[in-house]
């Protein structure tokens, strides 16, 4: 399915001129600005993918004052995993004694959308497109994950072909999101690719790629062909510092 | 949410049909049946699957569990400690799985449930027929005239006897009880493909009173299937049917199996073939073995059950069928 | 609803131009170009766009706020399975909204285990619980047996008899009708025993055919979740085909990723009365901790 761009009113083109908040150093994995970026997480199940989309919510909607970004973000929720309650807990571990105002504040920014089905998947992200124009805060866009739906809509003529569905996805994604210049950021399951290569994706800018070997937790950012490796341990309280592995 | 069209059980073909009119939920193809305008309009060459659809999308009545609290019947054996492992015999509706390695009684215990199932109802019997698939020539005619003659020995035995049962009016009925009589009650079919399992149907709607089918072997119409994933295919649409009709005829299916060995960590271990996935879908599970340097002494080991932990019953083979062992032997 | 409709596009005939050209469903129509639109519909370049987004709007996912969200997940939490190592081991309970799985080998104690819950379950709280058998394996006279080593009155056990709901369930399409009809159910505590008996039919038959079914079930079980259902679903561990021997889920990758918490459980060897349940997946609960239960006569405890 392809949604073709409409002409602008000079409202929208007005609206979306205003400044928006920029993704900058949202995690040690992604220390620059992120702006108009696709940034693509694969791994198993249980590598931490999702608890890592947690702590970039938590840094993003937590105000300036206390180290975040004060940006809105938007969540499509394909998956069912994420869960609101360890958000809040991360967000009452980075601000010390948060009161209930604050954690509201912070709630506030943050859209949840939860999605059961293709076809109302892209009749979403044509809504994300009247609702960006509306919301001048949302900095940052989250689709959590790409392949939840593949089975269904292979059904219904779908594209077969895995690499192909992604960047067919992600592509009418960005089209809606393009004149906003917001940061993506989705997540697949490692098995879902057609060929395990190392090549990233047209549509995709960054990889970062969820490791787990016993208790010890790996991502490995790669960025025009060059790879980096962070180690990483998760706890109760999320995930603690990344170390760079040399 | 909706639910799409094409997880209806619908031919392809009508679902092609659906999706090029627009209908890609049941919601919405509801909501045309359900408004005759639109019904002629769209859906007027559709018609002959209206009742069906709607039955598909009929959504399923709950029973609570005091509404199926009610006693299963079972055939009862002619072994005491069996009766007692299974809490009255195998029951109708479920599947019971028999292992064991050859000459651990599999068939023995088949044949004389095919006798048992035929006790009158004045004896607490279930008064059914019997089906026997037989896929390995196990079937054994002279055997079964053996159990028979000994049943009905027995049945005279009780009837001179002193005691006055509730069903003695019935005594025209025991007369009729003949050997020929009874092994024309047992049907049997054989069978080399699980395929044919399909014929079942026809062959109950023959003989609507069959309360058991044996599939002695299960496992041996497999072996001559290498393709690992048809064989699984066959397994569980073999199962599907039999579940459904176990269900549908109330009567107890009972399936052979054989073992098999498996090499792990710690060695080699014996377990029932066609793996887990088949042991889930059976409600009992039985394991039977011959116990070592013990002449015609067998034990029956129940492997899975809802009701009951697992424990053992031992039992012999006499030329009367399958009874329980004399009482002057101690256990172990 | 996804074809296009009268309170959608307001013109009758309208409508019908609209399927005379095969634009049928909203996605269709989204996908069109506007210029397009406007000679099928008779319409202005305006007005198109204005239709367009109403239908955006009234056909999308609605958008949560993340602190409404919060607030409907705070009011209910987790409800306690009763037994007491297990409850520690999840960090509370069952969380309301989730996933569980229960995967183990055949004759493990999964029935058990499931029924031993539900019982725990209307004890404590008197909810109903559906219960969806798909084996045909669902048995009162267990239920009875263990009620009656607590004591129970028969009024008592009868009480609870009635508040399990069981769907007795055949096939793939008839679970479907099922789960859809517990979408109006309020917060509903649901148990599937087992998932991959309907499932495994389909492996091998078209390579993938199944998994398109699964797919569309585990949908359903969001939704139901996102609407604060509990979930427990059995799933059955088979052998790894290499020599390890190790047991794996049987319903494969795709369905890998669904619950939220998978609880393996193996059968203790010598002692054929336990069970040991480890996690091995889980958004929130340290992983690979371990607790070993006992199956008697009162069903499945903590005390060994």
């Amino acid at each position: 399915m392809e949604f073709k761009s409409q002409a602008e009113s000079g409202l929208q083109l007005l609206e979306r001129l205003v400044a928006r908040p920029i993704i900058k150093d949202l995690t040690p994995l992604l220390p620059d600005e992120l702006t108009s970026e696709t940034i693509e997480i694969i791994g198993d199940a249980s590598t931490g993918k999702t608890l890592f989309l947690t702590e970039c919510i938590a840094k993003c909607i937590i105000p300036q004052n206390a180290c975040g970004l004060d940006a809105g973000v938007v969540y499509i929720d394909l998956d069912g995993q994420f869960n609101i309650t360890k958000l809040v807990k991360i967000i009452k571990r980075i601000i010390k004694n948060a009161d209930d105002n604050l954690v509201k504040a912070c709630l506030n920014k943050l859209t949840m959308i939860n999605c059961y089905d293709s076809p109302t998947l892209y009749v979403t992200f044509q809504r994300l497109k009247l609702f960006l124009t509306e919301q001048s805060q949302v900095g940052l866009v989250i689709l959590d994950s790409v392949s939840a739906n593949y089975w269904q809509d292979s059904v219904s003529g779908g594209e077969k072909y895995m690499d192909t569905y992604v960047e067919k996805m992600i592509s009418s994604l960005k089209i809606c999101l393009e004149d906003f210049k917001v940061p993506i950021i989705f997540t697949r399951q490692s098995y879902f690719q057609s060929k395990q290569g190392d090549s990233l994706l047209d549509c995709v800018n960054r990889r970062i790629l969820f490791k787990r070997l016993g208790f010890d937790f790996f991502a490995t950012i790669t960025r025009r062909n060059v790879n980096l490796c962070y180690k990483f341990n998760i706890n109760e309280l999320g995930i603690s510092e990344f170390n760079l592995q040399v | 949410m909706n639910r799409p069209i094409w997880t209806l059980p619908l031919s392809k073909h009508t679902i092609n049909k659906l999706d090029k009119l627009g209908y890609k939920c049941c919601e919405d193809l509801l909501d045309s049946l359900d408004d005759p305008e639109k019904k002629s309009k769209f859906l007027r060459k559709h018609m002959e699957s209206e009742s069906e659809i709607r039955d598909m999308l009929k959504t399923p009545k709950y029973k609570t569990a005091a509404d199926l609290d009610i006693e299963r019947d079972s055939i009862a054996t002619f072994c005491k400690s069996i009766d007692e492992l299974l809490n009255g015999g195998i029951q109708v509706g479920r599947i019971t799985e028999l292992s064991g390695a050859p000459g651990s009684g599999k068939s023995q215990l088949s044949m004389q449930l095919c006798v048992s199932v035929q006790i009158p109802v004045c004896f607490e019997g279930l008064q059914g027929e019997a089906i026997y698939v037989d896929t390995n020539s196990n079937f054994s005619e002279l055997r079964l005239t053996e159990m028979i003659d000994a049943f009905l020995g027995h049945v005279s035995k009780v009837l001179s006897g002193p005691n006055d049962f509730k069903g003695a009016a019935n005594s025209e009925l025991l007369k009729s009880l003949t050997t020929a009589g009874m092994l024309s009650k047992i049907h049997r079919v054989q069978m080399n493909d699980l395929n044919q399992l399909h014929a079942l149907y026809t062959t109950l709607e023959r003989h609507p009173n069959v309360k058991l089918i044996v599939v002695d072997s299960f496992v041996m119409p497999l072996y001559q299937v290498e393709n690992s994933l048809r064989k699984n295919t066959l397994v569980h649409s073999a199962l599907d049917l039999l579940q459904t009709i176990a269900v549908e005829h109330d009567l107890a299916v009972l399936l052979t199996n054989d073992l098999t060995t498996a090499v792990t960590e710690s060695g080699t271990e014996v377990f029932p073939a066609l793996g887990e996935s088949f042991g889930h879908r059976v409600q009992y599970r039985l394991l039977l073995s011959k116990i070592p340097n013990r002449p015609n002494e067998y034990t029956a080991l129940l492997k899975k059950s809802v009701e009951h932990g697992r424990s053992a019953a031992r039992f012999t083979i006499s030329s009367d069928g399958v009874r329980d062992l004399p009482i002057e032997q101690p256990l172990q | 609803m996804i074809r296009l409709n009268v309170p959608l596009v307001p013109d009758k005939n309208v409508l019908n131009n609209l399927f005379e050209k095969n634009i049928c469903t909203v996605n269709d129509f989204l996908q069109k170009k506007t210029s397009n639109l406007q000679s099928v519909c008779n319409l202005q370049c305006k007005e198109i766009t204005k239709l367009k987004d109403t239908m955006t709007v009234k056909c999308s996912s609605p958008l949560i706020n993340g602190y409404t969200l919060y607030l409907s997940k705070t009011l209910s939490t987790f409800i306690q399975t009763g037994i007491l190592k297990l409850d520690n081991l999840l960090n509370g309970g069952l969380f309301v909204g989730n996933i569980y799985e229960l995967c183990g080998p055949s004759a493990c104690g999964k029935t058990q285990l499931c029924i031993s819950i539900l019982l725990n379950i209307i004890i404590t709280t008197k909810k109903d619980i559906v219960y969806i058998d798909t084996r045909n394996k669902f048995s009162v006279k267990r239920i009875k047996q263990v009620l009656k080593n607590k004591n129970m009155t028969n009024s008592e056990i009868n009480d609870i008899l009635k508040k399990i709901h069981v769907y007795s369930v055949i096939d793939i399409h008839n679970l479907i009708t099922c789960l859809h009809g517990l979408k109006e159910k309020l917060d509903p505590i649901i148990i599937i025993d087992s998932l991959p008996a309907l499932y495994l039919s389909f492996i091998g038959f078209y390579k993938n055919d199944g998994l398109c079914y699964i797919n569309h079930i585990s949908s359903v079980l969001k939704y139901l979740c996102n609407k604060n259902a509990t979930i427990l679903v059995t799933n059955l561990a088979v052998k790894n085909c290499d020599f390890t021997n190790d047991f794996k889920p049987a319903i494969g990758k795709y369905w890998f990723h669904i619950p939220n918490t998978r609880l393996m459980i193996t059968t203790i060897i010598n002692q054929q009365q336990q069970m040991c349940i480890n996690i091995p997946k889980s958004v929130y609960i340290p992983l690979d901790n371990k607790c070993i239960l006992s199956i008697n006569d009162y069903g499945v405890s903590s005390n060994l």
